[in-house]
């Protein structure tokens, strides 16, 4: 029987040790221990507590600059003075130059196509209809998902298979 | 009660999602600002079981949500189940990258991530309900796999923070004995988790 089975079997030397090191752990969450972080995760999962309010608004702040950054928006700051005409100026010239983004809505989409690349095996010509019906279901079922996803923005960069 | 969106609240938030998308930057920090708790305590937390991990994942998410805005498409449940979905593949990235065991396979998640685009988008409350009662199922599908006492003993301490020693007191041994006890448990449910097949979890 093995202390996994018998909770108040007598603990080896390692085991005080390691119990000690959990408990240090538990009461000071800088103390690196793999064995609290999955206690915690339980907590987290049982009972999350909500997000503290400073917490969130520095996400939103960095999401925000992050997201523009990536999608090449721009942020202009007014200023005063000599360095506000330079910055309108370039601003003007940014935005001639960058043009209305429009979304490709059709970029990286799986079209309706042929659904030969999916046999190339030599198959008979009676007998496994049902297998071949199932293998271009479950490749089209994947192109359909894969297609929601890219027209949601979320896509996998592999795309659709 | 779930309280779910109302006509009026629905029109203000398309209303709010058109100004985000034609780049009003106070639009889009509302419309993050509004869901952060919900994706935060009910998507993100649960799943990475961390609070610093959670937290990235939610930055995370609004950089993908503020990038790919001009791709939504408005549906009449609101922002939110797009805004779920972002946030599950954050934290199914976040989960792959992952050493540790938590409660979450990337598996369970990628099941997840699938479900969210092919089922019937919910309503945010109504999701939020399901989400926190699925982790809790979650968590007590686990506890259920290892010996009563060790499961007593994380419910205790852990879930509920009691303090040690009464945690002791109650299981009938000193404090230094129930600190190898949660030892022993928290080395059962490790195994547990990681010799679970994705089948065996709860979604």
């Amino acid at each position: 029987m093995t202390q996994f089975d018998d909770p108040d079997a007598p603990p080896s030397e390692e085991e005080i040790r390691e119990s000690q090191r959990l408990r240090e752990a538990l009461d000071d969450a800088s103390k690196e221990s793999a064995d609290a972080d999955l206690l915690r995760a339980v907590k987290h999962a049982a009972e999350p507590k909500p997000i503290a309010k400073r917490d969130l608004d520095e996400a939103v702040k960095s999401g925000l600059s992050r997201g523009e950054r990536r999608s090449g928006g721009v942020v202009i700051r007014v200023a005063f003075g000599a360095s506000f005409v330079l910055a309108a100026a370039a601003a003007i010239i940014f935005f001639l130059g960058r043009g209305p983004v429009q979304p490709d809505a059709g970029a990286g989409l799986a079209h309706a196509r042929s659904t030969q690349p999916l046999f190339t095996e030599r198959f008979e010509t009676h007998g496994g209809e049902s297998a071949r019906i199932d293998r271009i279901a479950v490749a089209r079922a994947a192109d359909l998902r894969e297609n929601h996803f890219a027209r949601w923005g979320v896509g996998d960069k592999r795309g659709p298979k | 009660m779930v309280r779910r969106m109302e006509a009026g609240d629905l029109e203000a938030e398309r209303l709010l999602v058109e100004k985000a998308q034609r780049g009003d930057r106070v639009a889009m920090g509302e419309l993050l600002r509004k869901y952060g708790n919900a994706l935060y305590a009910s998507v993100l937390l649960p799943r990475l079981g961390s609070e610093a991990a959670a937290k990235d994942a939610l930055g995370e998410t609004y950089a993908k949500v503020v990038e790919r805005i001009d791709r939504f498409t408005w549906q009449n449940v609101g922002f939110y189940p797009w805004l779920r979905t972002v946030a599950l593949r954050v934290a199914l990235d976040a989960l792959r990258a992952r050493k540790r065991t938590v409660l979450w396979e990337a598996e369970d998640l990628q099941r997840e991530v699938d479900a969210s685009q092919t089922t019937t988008p919910l309503d945010q409350a109504v999701q939020e309900k399901r989400d926190r009662e699925a982790a809790k199922v979650r968590v007590e599908a686990a506890l259920n796999k290892i010996h009563e006492r060790y499961a007593r003993a994380i419910r205790m301490r852990v879930i509920e923070e009691k303090p040690r020693e009464e945690v002791a007191k109650e299981l009938g041994v000193t404090p230094a004995t129930f600190d190898v006890l949660l030892h022993r448990a928290t080395a059962a449910l490790k195994k547990a988790l990681e010799k679970e097949e994705p089948n065996d979890s709860v979604r």
